[in-house]
């Protein structure tokens, strides 16, 4: 698997138990993919944000990787818009924190900081709920702001 | 059929019994004419360490065999699903006899329609 991935649950942090009382240690890491796939959802449901943005690089990205989800038979879950990295948390123990960046569009209609603020609530809220990791950042860019909203 | 095959049918067999995830493989997976299980390539058992120990995994104890299976989550939230599957997969690995000293669950993808679930909660 590639990307970045993250131990989310394990029954002892100390592999050299493993196996120890013959019940294998047990691990569970979540691809990046993943966390951005519920960061773009949760992002894009937030009222004022009228798309969640990919990017030239996200649209073409986002061609491989529905191709490849339907040759696995999922239903495409968009990524695109929302980078994310796992990093090591600070205090020297096991536990590993997820940052979220997330470029959005907004409707004029809305202001700025709020939407934006809503979107950082929203996104944190909804990773730690879907996936139990922690997240120790979001970062929202508006990319965008429509005005005419028919015209998007 | 060998022990490792066995086992990996095993698992695939509880893993079927888990709601919410199953193997990443490709959409037509089962069982090919000539009786081989496509979805088999979803687990690995392997000596020594973890695929990534090299790239910061952690290699496994006491030289024992490692179970890796990938996943594709196809229900939220993550957390209950995963306690299921670590429960019924352990519960294989012990009853093997396999000399296994660790079980990775790596859930490489999410199906879409995991989102439409989630939002009816």
């Amino acid at each position: 698997m590639t990307g970045v991935k993250d131990t989310i649950d394990r029954n002892t942090s100390d592999p050299r138990d493993a196996g120890a009382d013959g019940v294998p240690l047990f691990e569970c890491v979540v691809s990046a993919s993943v966390v951005a796939a519920v960061a773009v959802h949760a992002a894009g449901a937030v009222p004022g944000v009228v798309r969640v943005e990919p990017g030239l690089v996200g649209l073409v990205g986002s061609v491989v990787r529905n191709a490849r989800q339907r040759i696995k038979g999922l239903d495409p879950a968009p990524t695109e818009g929302a980078r994310v990295e796992f990093e090591q948390a600070a205090g020297g123990n096991d536990e590993t924190t997820v940052r979220v960046e997330v470029d959005v569009v907004i409707s004029g209609q809305d202001q700025a900081t709020a939407v934006a603020h809503a979107v950082q609530r929203a996104v944190a809220s909804a990773v730690t709920e879907a996936t139990g990791l922690t997240v120790a950042e979001v970062d929202v860019s508006i990319i965008d702001i429509v005005w005419d909203m028919d015209r998007r | 059929m060998n022990g490792s095959t066995e086992l990996v049918h095993a698992l695939l067999s509880a893993l079927d019994g888990v709601p919410g995830l199953r193997p990443a493989t490709l959409a037509k997976a089962g069982l090919t004419s000539w009786g081989w299980n496509r979805d088999a390539l979803a687990i690995d058992v392997t000596p020594g360490a973890t695929p990534d120990a090299t790239h910061g995994g952690t290699p496994a104890a006491g030289g024992g065999q490692v179970v890796v299976v990938r996943v594709v989550a196809t229900r939220l939230p993550l957390p209950p699903v995963v306690r299921h599957a670590e429960q019924v997969l352990l519960t294989v690995l012990t009853a093997s006899n396999a000399p296994i000293t660790r079980l990775r669950l790596e859930i490489t993808d999410i199906d879409g329609t995991a989102f439409g679930e989630h939002r009816r909660r």
